[in-house]
C-alpha cells in the first residue's frame, strides 16, 4: 500500500471521529472541520513515519491537540466561530436532548487539560502513555487529571450525587 | 464519581450528536500533494537565492579523475563489479558506491548512526528503541529521491554525468571542522547517496567510488514500505533476485518486520542470487491464550454475562490479531487487578475499522501468571464499542473454523 493510499484510507475510516473528538475539545462545527483538516494535512507530510508508529491514532490526535492550541491562540483577538446566531431560539424538545445539553455545558465547565485528557482517554481510547504523549505530560499526570476531571464531571452533571452513596433506600 | 465506562458512554453520546459532514480521503490528500509542491517549488526558490549569495566550489564528480572509474568507455558484458581492498560495494537501484568493510548495515538508533554504517531510511529494517545520545558515527545512506527524508535536502548543485545518468550534487561542506557530509542524487534512477564521515578524505573518496552498476548485477534492495512480509520479499523479486523467507522470535518486536537480509541490504550480487529474508516470527514459546476466555469456568474469576456466541455480532470490533506487546501498568493497582494494556497487529478485519495496530485493554487475572508468555499467539477478538478484551469466548486463541465463522456472522 503506497503512501496516498494508506493515507487516503486512515482519513476516511477516522476523520469523523477526529471531528467530533475536536467538537468535544471545544470547537464549533466550522472550526472543528478546520482544525482537522489542518492537523490532517500536517500528519500527510510524515504519513510514511506515522502510518508504522505502534499507533499512528496517537501521533494524529497528539497532531490535533497541538493544532487546536495554535489555532487557540491566533484566535484569541480573532472572530469567534459559533454554530448558531445568537438570536436563535433552540428549543429543548425532550428530556434526552436536556440531558445531552446538559453533558456539553459541563464539558464546557471543564478546564482545557481536563477535558483534553478526558476526550483523549475516553473517547479517542488512547491509552495512558499515549494521552501523556499527546499532551507532553508525564503518564502519572494524565492519570490525576484524569481522576480529576471525572469527579469534577460527576458533580456537574449530578450535584446532588455526591450524596446518593449515603442514602438509604 | 463517574467511572471510566460510563465517561466512555457519556462522551461517545455526545459525539454522535455532531454532524460531521463528508470529506473524501482523496480529496484531502490531493491538496496535501498540492501543498506539498507549493513547499518544495518555495524551498528550491530560497535555496537558489542562497546559492547566488554565497559561493561555494561547486563539487563535480570528475569522471577522468584517477580514483574514478573512465564513464566515458563503451559498456563490458557482465564484469565483475569490484571494490578496492579493504571496501565493500554498496547500492540501491542500480548505483553503487565503495565504504570501508567493517560497516554495518541499519546501525542506527533515531536516524543517528551508532557505528560506521550503511542505512537505508525509512525503509530500514525493524531497529532499537530511541533514546540513543552517544556521538554520530560514519554512514552512507541510500534513500529514493521521493522520500520524506530525502525532502531536508537542498542546495542541489549540477554534478555531471556518470555513464548516461545526470547527477546533482550537494557538495561537500566548506569549514574545517567534521563531520563533513555531502549528497548526489540519480534523479532517473530514484537514488540520493547521502554520506557523512567524521573524516572529510572518506567522505571525498566515496563519493568518488559512485559507479553504474553493470548489467547482469543487482543490489539488495530495502522493503518499500515497512510492514507485511510480501512488501520485502516483493521488492527483492522486482529486483530480479529469489527471496528465501526464515523466521526468527524477537520479544516485543511485531511479527512479519524485517530482522535483515543475507547478503546485507545494498550487497551487490548476480541477477537471480537467492536472498534470505530475516523476518520477526511468532514465539515458539508462547503458552497460548488463556483458557478462561473460552469456557465459562465456574472457578474462573470471570463471570459471563453472555454466553458465546449469544452477542458475538453486536460488538463493533472483530478480528484476527497477534500478540505483539504486553505491558503491565505501573499504577492503578486496586482490588480488582493491575491493568494491563495487549498490543495486537491486526491480521483480518471481520468488524469494524482497526488499524493495523491495536492497543487493547485488560486486567493480569484474565492473563497466565507471567502475561509476557502470550507474546506472539494468534487470536480472535470481538470487542467494542471499547477495545476492552473480553472473556467468555469473544476473545480466543485463533483457528480457522471460528475465523470462517466470524466472517460469515459479520
Amino acid at each position: 500500500v503506497d503512501h496516498d493510499a494508506d493515507f487516503v484510507a486512515y482519513v476516511d475510516s477516522r476523520r469523523d471521529s477526529l471531528v467530533r473528538a475536536a467538537r468535544l475539545l471545544g470547537c464549533m462545527a466550522p472550526e472543528a472541520d478546520d482544525l482537522v483538516q489542518t492537523a490532517l494535512l500536517r500528519c500527510y507530510r510524515s504519513w510514511d513515519k506515522i502510518r508504522r508508529t505502534a499507533s499512528p491514532d496517537a501521533y494524529v490526535y497528539r497532531t490535533l491537540v497541538n493544532s487546536f492550541h495554535t489555532q487557540r491562540k491566533r484566535r484569541w483577538h480573532g472572530e469567534l466561530a459559533t454554530e448558531a446566531v445568537p438570536d436563535e431560539v433552540t428549543p429543548d424538545f425532550a428530556d434526552h436532548s436536556a440531558e445531552r445539553t446538559t453533558m456539553s455545558q459541563s464539558l464546557d465547565a471543564l478546564s482545557d487539560d481536563h477535558r483534553a485528557v478526558l476526550v483523549l482517554r475516553f473517547y479517542a481510547d488512547l491509552s495512558e502513555q499515549q494521552t501523556a504523549a499527546a499532551l507532553g505530560i508525564p503518564a502519572g499526570t494524565v492519570k490525576s487529571r484524569v481522576s480529576r476531571a471525572l469527579a469534577q464531571l460527576s458533580g456537574l452533571l449530578d450535584p446532588a450525587g455526591s450524596t446518593h452513596d449515603q442514602e438509604t433506600p | 464519581v463517574i467511572t471510566e465506562d460510563q465517561a466512555r458512554e457519556l462522551l461517545r453520546n455526545q459525539a454522535s450528536e455532531y454532524d460531521v459532514l463528508p470529506v473524501a480521503g482523496d480529496a484531502l490528500a490531493a491538496h496535501a500533494r498540492s501543498a506539498s509542491r507549493r513547499r518544495r517549488i518555495v524551498s528550491v526558490a530560497a535555496a537558489g537565492v542562497a546559492a547566488a549569495a554565497v559561493v561555494v566550489a561547486a563539487m563535480t564528480l570528475a569522471p577522468n579523475s584517477p580514483t574514478a572509474p573512465d564513464r566515458g568507455d563503451p559498456p563490458i558484458a557482465n564484469p565483475v563489479p569490484v571494490a578496492p581492498d579493504g571496501y565493500r560495494l554498496v547500492g540501491m537501484n542500480g548505483i553503487v558506491v565503495a565504504v570501508p568493510e567493517g560497516w554495518g548495515t541499519n546501525e542506527v538508533m533515531c536516524g543517528v548512526a551508532t557505528s560506521d554504517t550503511v542505512y537505508f531510511p525509512g525503509n530500514s529494517t525493524a531497529t532499537r528503541a530511541c533514546g540513543y545520545r552517544g556521538p554520530a558515527a560514519d554512514q552512507v545512506s541510500l534513500v529514493s529521491t521521493s522520500s520524506e527524508w530525502a525532502q531536508g535536502y537542498t542546495g542541489w548543485r549540477d554534478g555531471g554525468e556518470v555513464g548516461e545518468h545526470h547527477l546533482r550534487v550537494v557538495p561537500i561542506d566548506d569549514k574545517s571542522v567534521g563531520p563533513w557530509s555531502a549528497a548526489v542524487m540519480v534523479e532517473d534512477l530514484d537514488v540520493i547517496v547521502s554520506i557523512k564521515s567524521n573524516v572529510r578524505s572518506e567522505v571525498e573518496a566515496i563519493l568518488e567510488s559512485l559507479d553504474v552498476l553493470p548489467e547482469g548485477y543487482a543490489t539488495v534492495p530495502p522493503p518499500r514500505v515497512w510492514g507485511p512480509i510480501g512488501n520485502v520479499t516483493t521488492a527483492i523479486s522486482l529486483a530480479g533476485l529469489n527471496p528465501v523467507v526464515v523466521e526468527e522470535y524477537r520479544p516485543g518486536w511485531s511479527a512479519g518486520s524485517l530482522i535483515r537480509t543475507e547478503p546485507a541490504l545494498g550487497s551487490v550480487v548476480a541477477a537471480g542470487a537467492e536472498v534470505t529474508v530475516v523476518m520477526t516470527g511468532p514465539n515458539p514459546e508462547a503458552d497460548g491464550w488463556p483458557g478462561v476466555f473460552v469456557r465459562d469456568d465456574p472457578h474462573s474469576a470471570i463471570s459471563c454475562v453472555s454466553q458465546y456466541p449469544d452477542k458475538l455480532v453486536t460488538h463493533t470490533n472483530a478480528f484476527d490479531a497477534t500478540v505483539t506487546n504486553v505491558r503491565v501498568g505501573v499504577h492503578g493497582r486496586g482490588g480488582s487487578g493491575t491493568p494491563v494494556d495487549v498490543t495486537l497487529q491486526v491480521n483480518e478485519t471481520f468488524a469494524g475499522d482497526a488499524a493495523a495496530s491495536v492497543v487493547m485493554h485488560t486486567w493480569d487475572f484474565m492473563l497466565p501468571r507471567d502475561p509476557q508468555t502470550i507474546l506472539g499467539t494468534r487470536i480472535l477478538a470481538a470487542a467494542g464499542p471499547t477495545l476492552d478484551i473480553k472473556s467468555c469466548g469473544y476473545t480466543r486463541p485463533y483457528d480457522e473454523k471460528t475465523a470462517s465463522e466470524w466472517r460469515d456472522v459479520f
